[in-house]
């Protein structure tokens, strides 16, 4: 047996319209219609049916602006569910997990997997089966795009998704030339819009003539990362599978308010929820942050737009809830100005380490045994009794700045309710 | 000087804590909970059980199955379905509070 029968593939597993498909799991009154979900606050639209797609319902497009159009077609509009689309996402990695060792979990929707060990005639017949068992097991409908590099995965797995045809899955390498040829340059992976509009003034259109440029060109006119890309389409692998998550570089907890405030008080009670929650984001990945950042903006549609924001650098790396909300508090009472309508505040943590580096910095002085006693009661009051059993009053009660979801679908319908 | 008393006779045999996931989740990935909002009397349920549903597992006759019906899932007796009924689930347990 020839050494080639074992070289190993990449297949990139996309859920097909994740959001809608999870939607359409448990309300099944949303199949075959058009359907779009709206991100957090019900601002622009972030997911498409097929069926919203061909009505030419735009990724990202504001809702206000479409939502006669969306009506008069008959489309059904939804608030997001974050909860339900991260733990069908947790289910998608496992079960691919369950089948193949090396397994990158790309995005809430995507996974790139590494067919090694896999003999080359049975490449395809593997992919088929994964993507019937993604669907017997959690009702998502999936397309698998298979390639020598992660690049040609990615197109081939567009091309899956084009072609009904090809029901699902799509194993590029026997014809890479010709798929190549009619695929546009602008929708290879890692090619930005203004690389597209780059190489479309030096005439460059499809994958093909792509692949085919000079390597130093590639380089000087498209950067490392470009030539990357270049040589990936010819098939010489540069860019690995990560099975490791990255590490994260700053934890993020912002909402645009679901009406306009003005008053100190609840933009206190927002930040310090945003501020909470980070840092509990930030525990449960055992990590300890030196720098908090605080900002707050009005609206940019309107008039006056206005953004204030400030950091601080703690002497040490801390997880310390209560030492970064107090912090936090400092910080928007330092920036905050009166009569201004507040559209969206936030909270990042930056400057993210792990507790072994935490230790080794010179000014350290991680929590202190009461403190940190104090947080894990709390952790654990909260799951065992209920979520937010015991909250920090800061937070608020009615939390009347809370993001809007006047688009949760109650499924009057169905005799059965998901818990 | 330390006092210490007796060690316990039953230690090393600690069961691990209760965990009803252990006993009916065969499958994670594919199991999901729900909760009925009416009683179905020819099918010995009544309205706020929660039934567990588990996707992987293969239909046999005499089992209750969460099934697609005109647009919302439902619950019905495998044994009289007819073929093109989609089936989102089997039914595996149904936990009920007394």
């Amino acid at each position: 047996m020839s050494l080639e029968n074992f070289e190993s593939f990449f297949a990139l597993i996309d859920c097909n319209n994740f959001y809608v498909s999870c939607e359409r799991l448990f309300n099944p009154s949303l199949l075959n219609k058009p359907v779009v979900v709206l991100s957090n606050n019900d601002g622009c639209i972030i997911a498409r049916s097929n069926e919203a797609k061909a009505l030419g319902v735009k990724m990202g497009a504001p809702y206000f602006q479409i939502r006669g159009y969306l009506e008069r077609n008959g489309a059904v509009v939804i608030s997001s569910n974050y909860e339900i689309y991260e733990d069908i996402s947790k289910r998608f990695i496992n079960i691919i997990r369950s089948k193949i060792c090396f397994v990158e979990a790309y995005s809430i929707d995507e996974a790139f997997i590494e067919l090694k060990g896999i003999l080359k005639k049975k490449r395809f017949e593997f992919c088929k089966e994964l993507k019937d068992e993604i669907y017997r097991l959690i009702g998502i409908p999936v397309s698998i795009g298979i390639g020598r590099t992660k690049t040609l995965a990615k197109v081939a797995n567009k091309i899956a998704k084009r072609h009904k045809d090809l029901n699902g899955v799509f194993d590029i390498t026997d014809n890479e030339e010709g798929a190549l040829r009619n695929f546009e340059a602008k929708d290879i992976w890692g090619i930005g819009k203004s690389k597209a509009n780059y190489l479309k003034s030096i005439g460059i259109q499809n994958a093909l003539e792509l692949s085919m440029i000079d390597d130093s060109f590639a380089k000087k006119s498209l950067s490392i990362k470009g030539l990357a890309t270049v040589l990936e389409l010819r098939g010489i692998k540069c860019i690995k599978l990560q099975e490791e998550r990255p590490k994260q570089k700053e934890i993020i907890v912002s909402r645009s308010f679901g009406t306009d405030v003005d008053n100190f008080k609840s933009l206190r009670e927002s930040v310090s929820y945003f501020a909470i929650t980070a840092v509990n984001n930030m525990r449960s990945l055992d990590l300890y942050a030196k720098t908090l950042f605080v900002f707050i903006t009005s609206s940019p549609f309107k008039e006056n737009f206005c953004s204030y924001q400030k950091e601080v650098n703690f002497d040490f790396y801390t997880q310390d809830v209560f030492l970064i909300l107090n912090a936090a508090e400092d910080c928007l009472n330092d920036i905050f100005k009166c009569n201004v309508n507040y559209k969206k505040a936030g909270v990042i943590l930056k400057n993210l380490s792990t507790r072994q580096a935490a230790l080794g910095n010179l000014f350290t002085s991680l929590e202190d045994e009461n403190k940190y006693n104090l947080m894990r009661s709390i952790d654990l009051l909260n799951k065992k009794i209920k979520k937010d059993a015991v909250f920090f009053a800061v937070e608020g009660v009615d939390k009347i700045w809370q993001a809007r979801r006047d688009h949760k679908i109650a499924n009057l319908a169905s005799e059965i309710d998901i818990i | 000087m330390q006092r210490t008393g007796f060690p316990s006779p039953a230690r090393n045999y600690e069961k691990l804590d209760l965990d009803l996931n252990r006993l009916i989740v065969d499958s994670p990935s594919s199991t999901f909970f729900f909760k009925t909002k009416k009683d179905y009397k020819d099918l010995d349920l009544k309205s706020g059980d929660i039934i567990v549903v588990d996707r992987s597992k293969q239909p046999k006759s005499s089992m209750l199955s969460v099934v697609l019906l005109d647009g919302h899932l439902a619950i019905k007796d495998s044994s009289d379905l007819k073929p093109e009924i989609e089936i989102f689930g089997k039914i595996t347990y149904v936990i009920r509070k007394l």
